[in-house]
């Protein structure tokens, strides 16, 4: 199966893996060779490369959309995409503080679109923990 | 003949036009290359999105979704996109005039022809022209970002979809060359059928959609959200196309600036060394002349 991650500045990853793990917009979506055609929406969290076995390639997604044609054909295209080695843990981590810190200032219920907004710099930053984590 | 003093101070002048005009062309040429490599990355994920919008759309009653609705044209907006720096060659003017001609054709055909322009070059020339100049962005094409071309996008769709106007243009110059752009203006919405421009021409190449895809979460909620991003990534990618082009036009027309300033300066020197040679003559001949007269 093929899989092509592009980003605005590039073609992030490209090459023949096992399967995906991909944060869809209504839960993880899990693919693998055979799979129908699919087109979804991303939320921001890690999306996992399946390389073979127990060698697995995280990657810090922040939204977009995967694409799947034929079966065999995955196409993620996303505004950011990262690798761990791409990534500083301690920065990561400094980041996560705080944009919580801001989260937790603001009210969902007055300064919903503001929320959005954080909660996203949340999600991203929790994500990059994660996968700077793993290097 | 002018005099030796302002040959030399003429000299000095013209050579030191040509430094600057050296100068910019090598700051040009850095740039040329550094937007022309941004340009290469965005093609490809311009090129996926299409693929998706197409996809979507093939399956889609265009009648269905607000962006894709064709209405009879009566209000247009038109997005023209220029430089805040001249010495760019013909690049700002073409674009300005292309624009302006459309206009002036179209004007009686439409109730009304409003403009949004980028950069002051295209300002100060629809203002000359007292053009319906409704909006414009400044210090956009020095730092194109995708958070900028988003914010454009993102206007473009809401003054559509709120039934202000019936269709979006938007007119830029494409990068072919450092030597030539070409002057685009296109439609953006409604969103032509066959998606955007994206830069490569035909995208034709890639499997052909099945009709039973899964849209998740639903295919309106996909519609809703990819529709709108592929005009971010459209307004993202003329930018782009703008700033390569104007750099190459820059680039092209001081190389020719600094290439004619040393012919200039070829010239002026040899005028110059003329008029030097023509009084030592003179002064030879003073000089001998008054020795004869001496002899007698």
């Amino acid at each position: 199966m093929k899989v092509e991650i592009v980003t605005p500045v590039g073609i992030k990853y490209s090459g023949d893996v096992e399967g995906v793990i991909a944060p869809g917009a209504s839960g993880d979506l899990g693919i693998l060779p055979g799979h129908q055609a699919l087109l979804s929406g991303l939320r921001t969290g890690v999306c996992t490369v399946q390389l073979g076995a127990h060698n697995d390639l995280p990657l810090v997604v922040d939204g977009g959309y995967v694409h799947v044609v034929g079966g065999q054909t995955v196409t993620i295209t996303t505004e950011l995409c990262e690798k761990a080695e791409d990534l500083v843990l301690d920065a990561a981590r400094k980041q996560l503080e705080e944009a919580t810190a801001e989260l937790a200032q603001t009210r969902d219920d007055v300064e919903t679109e503001l929320w959005k907004v954080r909660k996203r710099a949340v999600d991203l930053a929790e994500t990059r923990v994660r996968v700077a984590g793993t290097k | 003949m002018p005099s030796l003093k302002a040959i030399r101070r003429r000299i000095v002048s013209v050579r030191s036009t040509a430094k600057i005009t050296r100068a910019m062309k090598l700051v040009a040429t850095a740039k040329l290359r550094r937007a022309q490599e941004r340009l290469i990355q965005l093609r490809p994920y311009a090129k996926r999105v299409n693929n998706m919008i197409t996809e979507l759309a093939a399956g889609t009653d265009p009648e269905a979704h607000a962006l894709l609705a064709v209405r009879p044209p009566k209000r247009t907006l038109v997005l023209v996109l220029t430089s805040d720096r001249g010495l760019a060659g013909a690049f700002n003017a073409n674009v300005n005039k292309a624009a302006w001609n459309w206009v002036k054709a179209n004007a009686d055909k439409r109730e009304l022809i409003e403009l949004r322009v980028v950069g002051k070059k295209g300002r100060d020339f629809f203002k000359a022209r007292q053009a319906n100049v409704a909006h414009v962005y400044t210090d956009v094409l020095n730092n194109v970002t995708l958070e900028r071309a988003t914010g454009i996008g993102r206007e473009l769709v809401a003054a559509y979809v709120d039934g202000h106007f019936d269709e979006v243009f938007i007119a830029y110059n494409e990068f072919k060359s450092a030597m030539t752009q070409l002057v685009q203006f296109e439609r953006v919405l409604p969103l032509p059928q066959g998606g955007l421009d994206d830069g490569k021409g035909a995208n034709s190449d890639e499997p052909r959609p099945g009709v039973d895809t899964i849209f998740e979460p639903t295919k309106d909620a996909v519609l809703d959200s990819i529709l709108p991003m592929s005009i971010d990534v459209h307004v993202y990618r003329c930018l782009l196309e703008s700033v390569a082009s104007e750099m190459g036009a820059r680039m092209t027309a001081m190389d020719a600036a600094t290439k004619n300033a040393g012919e200039l300066l070829g010239r002026i020197t040899l005028q110059y060394n003329r008029a030097r040679q023509s009084i030592i003559t003179t002064e030879l001949m003073e000089i001998t002349s008054g020795a004869e007269s001496l002899k007698g």
